[in-house]
C-alpha cells in the first residue's frame, strides 16, 4: 500500500509542476484550419514562443475550462462564433483584454463592447442563388425568405450548426420572439428538403437543381471557388452571391466573428498578448484572407480577390454578444418550428 | 430384388477408389449389417446410397427405379431414403416433436401416433435434444426417419455413441421397430457382434470390396476368408499335415486327459468362464474354461473334426478385388 | 483461503475504480434538474427515437444481407479465389464508419465523379453506407457459426427433403441465431455510438441528442440524463442478447465433421461472385480507390512530417492502451477461472457491457468525474498535465474496449481443460506461476489476436479521443475528422488511408492467427 501512496504522490507532484511559466502559449481551439497552423508556426519562428493547442468542439472546451477553473493550463480560447465567446464570458471563464495596439488593429464595429474578446476575422451568412432560376430583383432580406413564393426552393443545413444558431439568435434579437417564430415557420415551410449536409453541400444542391437558394457562410463560397476540383468550381459558379438587408435604412447582413478570449488565470499572459498583437497585425491578416477566405478584422487589410469581387456590404451592427444571450431562445424556436 | 447395387464404384479425387465394384441385393424388409473397419468407406457407401455423394460407376436400383448410375442422379430429397447419422443430427433448436415432424409431408401425419408409441417417445416430445439421453435421441432420429415410410433406412453406427449397458436394449428396440414397420434397412457398424443376431444379411467390407455377403449363420460357420472369420471372434490356427485349418475357441473342449495339450500362458476371468491363452504348436490359441487354470500348467483339450474350418488360400489375406 | 479473499477484494477495487465514472454519471442524473429533459421529451424525443430506430433497422437489415449471404457461400462452396475473398470480406472493418460516410458523401455528391443530381443525404442511404463498414461483424460471426456447424445438418436437411435454399432458412439461420445476434448487437451499438456521419446526414439519433443538450442547450444535466436513458436502453438490449445466447443448445459446436465444400455450378458461381464481390467492391475497393485518387490529386499538399507524427501518435496511443486493456482483461478472466467466487463472473459481465456504452457518454462521464475530483483537490493541477490527460484517455478506453479484448482471450482460456489448472495447482504452482508457465505460452495467439482487435478499434475510435485528447495531440482519426467537418475532405484522404492500411494489415494477420488456432485445434 505504501508503494501506491508514493506513486500517487509522485504523479501529483509531476502534475503540479506544469504551472511554471515557460516560453509557450496554450490555446484551446475550435478553429482548426490550416491557416491557423501556418500562422502559429510563423509566430513561433518570429518569437521563439511555442504554441500548444488543444482542439475540440467549442462547447466541450468551455466545459473543460469551467471544470479546470483557475487551474486551467489554457491561456487563450479561440472559436468561430461570438455567441460561444459570450457564453464563456457568462460562465466567468475570461478576463478583459485591454491593449491599445490590439485595439487599434481591429475594426470598431466588430469589437466586444465589454472587451472580453478580440475578433480576428469575420464571415457573412449570406444568400446564394441559382443564376438560372432566380433573378436578383426577387431577393431582398432574410425576412423575405419566409415568403411563400420560395416554397420548396430554400436549402440550409441543420439547426445543430453553430452558424445557423447564431443567425437565428440575431434574428431573434432583431425581430423579437413572435415575429422570429413566424419567420422560422415560414422559412421551414419553404425548405426544399430536410436540413442536412454542410454549407458547401447546399451550394452543390443548388447546382444539382434540388433547390434554388441557400443560406451559407461567405468563406465556404470562397473555398469552393478556389477548389482543386473543376466540378466544385463549376458548382460555385452556378450560383451568385447576395447580401441581404442592404437597402437604405435596413440593418445590414448578419455576420459572425472568429475571436480569442483570455482565461481568468493564464499561465503565459504576456506571450498570449504578443500572439494577439501578431494575429491582428497586417501580415497575419493578409495570410488569413488569402487562405481561409474570411473577411479581415483589421481595417487596413483587404479581403482576398475572390471575396472582394462580391463587393462591399453593410454589416449588421448588432452587439455580437447577443448571439450568445439569445442562443437558448433561438434553439427553442428551431425546435418549435420544426427546423431539424 | 428391392435394392440392387451393381458394380458400384466411388473414388475421391486423386485417390484409390474407396468402393471398387460393390455388388449385392436385398429383399424388401430385410435388415443388412454392413460391417467394416473405421475409415474403410462405410459412410461413403451410405452417402452414395442416400445421394449425398455422386457415384463414379455402376448403378443403384431401389424399388425398380435407377437412383444412381453413370447418367442418372436422383437428388437425395427425392430418394425416399432415410438416414440416421452417427451423431443423430437432431436439430438443437427444435424440440423432439418438431424434429420428428420437420418438413413432413401431410400425408404422413397420420403415422405420428403409431411411430411415437412404437419408439416410446411420448413423454419427451416437448423436450429439446440436449435434454434427453443418447438412447432417446437415437429413437427420436429413427422416429423422424420411419414416419416418412422410407423405401430404405440407413443407420450409421447406431450404437457407437451408446454406453455398453444400454446398447443391447437399443439394438433390440431398433430391430423391433424395423421389423414391425417392415422397413428395408442397412445398418453400418464396425463391430459385427453388435448386429449378428438381428441381421438378415451381413456384408463384410474391406479394401473397397465385399469380402462376404451372406446370412449370419453362414458367416459364422463358413467364413469366406480368414478376415471374415476373425472379425466374428477369436479363431485358432492349426496345421494337420500340410493343410492349415482353423477352429473357433468355443468348439474346443477342455478335458482331463487328451493327447492334445497346450501350455497356458495367461488366464482371464470373463464373467461366465475363463479365457485361456496358450501356445499350441507355436500358434497362439485361446480356449474357454469353466475353472481357472494355473499359468504354465498343461491344458488338455479335444475338438470335433467337423468344426474345423478350411480356407483354400490360407488365412493371411482378404480379398482385394 | 485468506489470500483468496484478499485477491477478490483487490479485484473488486480495480473494477470499482474503472467503472466508477459510469456509476457516478447515473448517480448524478438523479440529482440534475429535469426542466430541460422535459423540454427534450416534449419537443425532440419522438424525432430522435424514430430516427434512431429507423437507422438501426436499415443498417441492421443491410448488414445482415451483406454479411450472411457471402458467409454462407464462402463456408459451403468451392470456387476460385475463395480464400482471398474470405479475407477481403473482413477488410471493410478497417474503414471507420465516419470515413466511409464522408467518402461516400463525396462520391455521391453533385460535384463527385457520378454527378448525382438527386439528394443523397438520406437516412436510408446513410443506413446502407454504415452497413458497408459494419457488415463484417455479421460476416465474421456467421462464418464461424456456419463452419463450426459442419455439413451434418445440411445433409440431414437434404435427406429430409429440403432444398439447399430451404435448409438455409429452416436450419442454418435458426441455428446461427445466437451468433448472428451477437454480431448484430455490435452493429447496433456502433450505430448508437456513431456521431460524425449521422450529424452530417442530418439524422437525429440519441447521440446527437446528447450532444445537442450538452452543447447547444448548454445543459449538462439533461445530457447526463439522456445518457443515462440511453445506458438503460443499451443495458436492456444487452441482457436480451445474453438471454438469447444463454439458450445455447449447441452441441454442434463440438464433434462435427468439417464442412464439405460443394463444387459450384456455373449459375451458382455467378451468384456467388455477385454476393461476395458486391460487398467487397462497395465497402472496400471503392472507398479505398477514391481516397487514393484524392491523395494523388492533392499530392503536393501532403504534410509528410505531420503525417508521420500523427501516425506515431495513433500507433503509440493505441498500442499502449491496448496493452493495458489486455493486461486488465486477462487479470479478470484469469481470476474468474481460479476463483470460486461469483464476483469475477459479474465483473466480466459488466466489462462486456462497457462496449455498448457510446463513446460520447463515457467521455462525458469521465470529464464530470475527474473534474469533480480535481475541484476538490484545489491546490494541485491534475488536469493541466499531458500525462494526466493521457491517463484519462486510457481510462476511458479501458471502460469501453475491455470487452473487445475479452472475447478472444476468453475463448482461448475455454479451450484449456480445467484439469490443467487442477494439475498445476496440485503440483504446487502459485497462480502467477500457473499463468506464466501454462496460460501465457498456450494462449499466446489468443493474446495477440485480442491485442490486434483492440488496437484496430482504438485506431478507428473517434468520439472519445475527440473529447479527451491532451495538448498538441492529434491522431490520424482526429485529423481525418477535422478535415472532413471543415469541408476539406480530399486533404483528409491520406490520413484515412493510413488508418485503413494499418488496420487492414492487422486484420490480415488476425485472420491468419485465427486459422492457425483452428488448425492447431483440429
Amino acid at each position: 500500500m505504501k508503494r501506491y501512496l508514493i506513486l500517487i504522490s509522485i504523479s501529483i507532484f509531476l502534475g503540479s509542476c506544469t504551472k511554471n511559466e515557460k516560453n509557450e502559449i496554450n490555446i484551446y481551439s475550435k478553429r482548426h484550419y490550416e491557416v491557423d497552423k501556418l500562422l502559429y508556426k510563423k509566430f513561433e519562428e518570429k518569437t521563439g514562443i511555442k504554441v500548444n493547442i488543444v482542439k475540440a468542439g467549442d462547447d466541450e472546451l468551455l466545459e473543460r475550462l469551467k471544470n479546470e477553473g483557475l487551474n486551467s493550463p489554457a491561456d487563450l480560447y479561440v472559436t468561430v462564433d461570438a455567441g460561444k465567446l459570450q457564453k464563456g464570458v457568462e460562465m466567468e471563464l475570461f478576463q478583459k483584454i485591454i491593449n491599445d495596439k490590439i485595439d487599434a488593429n481591429v475594426r470598431s464595429e466588430l469589437k466586444d463592447p465589454h472587451k472580453y474578446w478580440i475578433p480576428i476575422t469575420y464571415r457573412a451568412r449570406l444568400i446564394v442563388y441559382s443564376k438560372d432560376r432566380v433573378s436578383l430583383d426577387q431577393l431582398s432580406t432574410y425576412e423575405d425568405l419566409a415568403n411563400p413564393k420560395w416554397k420548396g426552393r430554400i436549402l440550409v443545413r441543420s439547426s445543430s450548426n453553430a452558424y445557423n444558431q447564431a443567425l437565428m439568435s440575431a434574428m431573434y434579437a432583431n425581430l423579437g420572439k413572435d415575429d422570429v417564430t413566424k419567420w422560422s415557420k415560414g422559412l421551414v415551410n419553404n425548405f426544399a428538403r430536410n436540413p442536412k449536409g454542410n454549407d458547401r453541400d447546399q451550394v452543390k444542391a443548388i447546382a444539382a437543381g434540388q433547390g434554388d437558394l441557400a443560406i451559407v457562410n461567405s468563406y465556404y463560397i470562397g473555398l469552393l471557388l478556389s477548389s482543386e476540383k473543376l466540378a466544385e468550381i463549376d458548382a460555385g459558379n452556378s450560383v451568385s452571391i447576395f447580401f441581404p438587408n442592404q437597402a437604405e435604412g435596413d440593418r445590414g447582413t448578419h455576420i459572425n466573428i472568429s475571436g480569442y478570449a483570455m482565461t481568468k488565470n493564464p499561465p503565459n499572459k504576456e506571450n498570449a498578448i504578443k500572439l494577439l498583437e501578431y494575429l491582428t497585425g497586417e501580415e497575419a491578416q493578409n495570410i488569413y484572407v488569402n487562405n481561409s477566405y474570411e473577411y479581415p478584422a483589421n481595417p487596413l487589410v483587404n479581403p482576398s480577390d475572390i471575396v472582394s469581387s462580391w463587393g462591399d456590404f453593410k454589416i449588421d451592427n448588432l452587439d455580437l454578444n447577443l448571439l450568445g444571450s439569445f442562443r437558448d431562445d433561438a434553439i427553442k424556436v428551431f425546435d418549435k418550428t420544426g427546423w431539424k | 430384388m428391392f435394392l440392387e447395387v451393381k458394380d458400384l464404384i466411388k473414388s475421391y479425387a486423386d485417390n484409390l477408389p474407396v468402393l471398387k465394384k460393390l455388388n449385392f441385393q436385398l429383399q424388401k424388409g430385410e435388415l443388412l449389417s454392413f460391417v467394416g473397419e473405421s475409415g474403410a468407406g462405410k459412410s461413403t457407401f451410405l452417402k452414395c446410397l442416400s445421394g449425398l455423394e455422386k457415384i463414379d460407376g455402376g448403378e443403384i436400383i431401389l424399388n425398380g427405379k435407377i437412383i444412381s448410375s453413370h447418367n442418372t442422379f436422383i437428388p437425395p430429397q427425392q430418394r425416399k431414403i432415410s438416414y440416421v447419422f452417427q451423431d443423430y443430427a437432431l436439430f438443437p433448436h427444435l424440440n423432439i416433436r418438431e424434429n420428428i415432424c420437420f418438413n413432413l409431408d401431410i400425408k404422413f401425419n397420420s403415422n405420428f401416433d403409431s411411430v411415437v408409441s412404437l419408439t416410446n417417445l411420448k413423454s419427451i416430445l416437448n423436450r429439446y435434444p440436449h435434454e434427453i439421453s443418447g438412447g432417446e435421441q437415437q429413437r427420436a432420429c429413427i422416429a423422424r426417419s420411419i414416419i416418412r415410410e422410407p423405401d430404405l433406412l440407413l443407420l450409421d453406427e447406431p450404437f457407437s455413441n451408446l454406453d455398453s449397458n444400454i446398447k443391447h436394449q437399443v439394438r433390440d428396440e431398433i430391430c423391433n421397430i424395423v421389423k414391425k414397420t417392415k422397413t428395408t434397412t442397412i445398418l453400418v457398424t464396425h463391430d459385427i457382434n453388435d448386429a449378428l443376431n438381428i441381421s438378415d444379411k451381413i456384408l463384410v467390407f474391406k479394401a473397397g470390396v465385399v469380402q462376404q455377403f451372406s446370412n449370419p449363420t453362414t458367416m459364422y460357420c463358413k467364413p469366406a476368408n480368414c478376415y471374415c472369420a476373425e472379425i466374428l471372434g477369436d479363431i485358432n490356427k492349426l496345421s494337420i499335415g500340410k493343410k492349415t485349418f482353423y477352429i473357433r475357441p468355443e468348439n474346443i473342449k477342455i478335458v482331463k486327459h487328451s493327447k492334445l495339450s497346450m501350455n497356458a500362458k495367461k488366464c482371464f476371468f470373463q464373467g461366465k468362464d475363463y479365457k485361456i491363452i496358450g501356445l499350441y504348436n507355436n500358434n497362439i490359441w485361446s480356449v474357454f474354461s469353466k475353472e481357472p487354470i494355473k499359468i504354465n500348467s498343461k491344458v488338455c483339450f479335444e475338438y470335433l473334426e467337423e468344426d474345423l474350418i478350411y480356407f483354400d488360400k490360407g488365412c493371411s489375406n482378404f480379398f482385394t478385388e | 483461503m485468506n489470500t483468496f479473499k484478499k485477491n477478490e477484494k483487490f479485484a473488486f477495487l480495480i473494477f470499482g475504480i474503472i467503472f466508477f465514472p459510469i456509476l457516478f454519471l447515473v448517480f448524478t442524473s438523479f440529482f440534475s434538474e429535469t426542466e430541460s429533459l422535459v423540454y427534450v421529451f416534449e419537443n425532440l424525443l419522438l424525432d430522435y427515437s424514430s430516427s434512431t430506430f429507423k437507422l438501426i433497422i436499415i443498417t441492421s437489415v443491410f448488414s445482415l444481407i451483406l454479411g450472411i449471404i457471402p458467409a454462407w457461400y464462402v463456408s459451403n462452396f468451392r470456387f476460385y479465389g475463395r480464400s482471398i475473398i474470405d479475407v477481403l470480406l473482413f477488410l471493410p472493418l478497417s474503414i471507420p464508419t465516419y470515413i466511409m460516410a464522408f467518402t461516400y458523401a463525396e462520391i455521391l455528391s453533385f460535384t463527385g465523379p457520378l454527378k448525382i443530381k438527386a439528394d443523397f443525404l438520406q437516412l436510408e442511404i446513410l443506413g446502407i453506407i454504415l452497413s458497408f463498414s459494419l457488415f463484417p461483424y455479421i460476416y465474421a460471426v456467421s462464418r464461424i457459426s456456419f463452419s463450426l456447424m459442419g455439413s451434418k445438418f445440411i445433409n440431414m436437411g437434404k435427406i429430409l427433403g429440403l432444398s439447399v435454399y430451404k435448409s438455409f432458412f429452416k436450419i442454418i439461420i435458426p441455428l446461427s441465431k445466437p451468433a448472428i445476434f451477437s454480431g448484430l448487437f455490435l452493429v447496433i451499438m456502433e450505430v448508437l455510438n456513431e456521431y460524425g456521419a449521422v450529424k452530417y446526414f442530418g439524422v437525429n439519433t440519441y447521440t446527437i441528442g446528447i450532444f445537442r443538450t450538452w452543447n447547444s442547450m448548454n445543459d449538462t444535466g439533461a445530457a447526463i440524463q439522456l445518457s443515462s436513458i440511453l445506458l438503460f436502453i443499451v443495458a436492456f438490449l444487452f441482457f436480451i442478447e445474453k438471454k438469447i445466447n444463454k439458450k445455447k443448445l449447441f452441441s454442434y459446436l463440438k464433434n462435427s465433421n468439417p464442412i464439405e465444400l460443394i463444387n459450384s455450378t456455373i449459375n451458382q458461381k455467378l451468384l456467388i461472385y455477385l454476393a461476395c464481390l458486391i460487398p467487397i467492391i462497395f465497402s472496400f475497393f471503392i472507398p479505398v480507390l477514391f481516397n487514393i485518387s484524392n491523395v494523388i490529386d492533392n499530392f503536393d499538399k501532403i504534410d509528410i512530417s505531420n503525417l508521420l507524427q500523427l501516425t506515431i501518435n495513433s500507433v503509440s496511443i493505441s498500442l499502449i492502451s491496448s496493452i493495458i486493456i489486455l493486461v486488465v482483461s486477462v487479470y479478470f478472466l484469469f481470476n474468474e477461472r481460479f476463483s470460486n467466487s461469483k464476483i469475477y463472473f459479474y465483473i466480466n459481465q459488466f466489462i462486456s457491457l462497457g462496449y455498448s456504452i457510446p463513446g460520447a457518454v463515457i467521455a462525458l462521464a469521465i470529464i464530470i468525474y475527474f473534474t469533480s475530483i480535481d475541484k476538490n483537490i484545489d491546490s494541485i493541477n491534475l488536469l493541466g498535465n499531458f500525462y494526466v490527460y493521457l491517463f484519462i484517455l486510457i481510462y476511458a478506453y479501458l471502460i469501453r474496449f475491455m470487452a473487445v479484448g475479452k472475447s478472444p482471450i476468453k475463448s482461448g482460456f475455454e479451450k484449456l481443460p480445467k484439469t490443467y489448472d487442477l494439475t498445476a495447482e496440485s503440483l504446487g504452482l502459485k497462480r502467477f506461476k500457473i499463468f506464466q508457465k501454462i496460460y501465457l505460452p498456450v494462449n499466446k495467439l489468443s493474446f495477440v489476436s485480442a491485442l490486434i482487435l483492440v488496437f484496430i478499434d482504438l485506431m478507428k475510435e473517434l468520439p472519445i479521443i475527440l473529447i479527451l485528447r491532451p495538448f498538441n495531440f492529434d491522431t490520424l482519426a482526429t485529423q481525418t475528422y477535422e478535415f472532413a467537418i471543415e469541408e476539406m475532405l480530399p486533404l483528409s484522404s491520406i490520413y484515412s488511408l493510413v488508418i485503413i492500411f494499418v488496420c487492414s494489415i492487422l486484420l490480415i494477420i488476425f485472420k491468419n492467427i485465427i486459422s492457425r488456432i483452428n488448425v492447431s485445434r483440429s
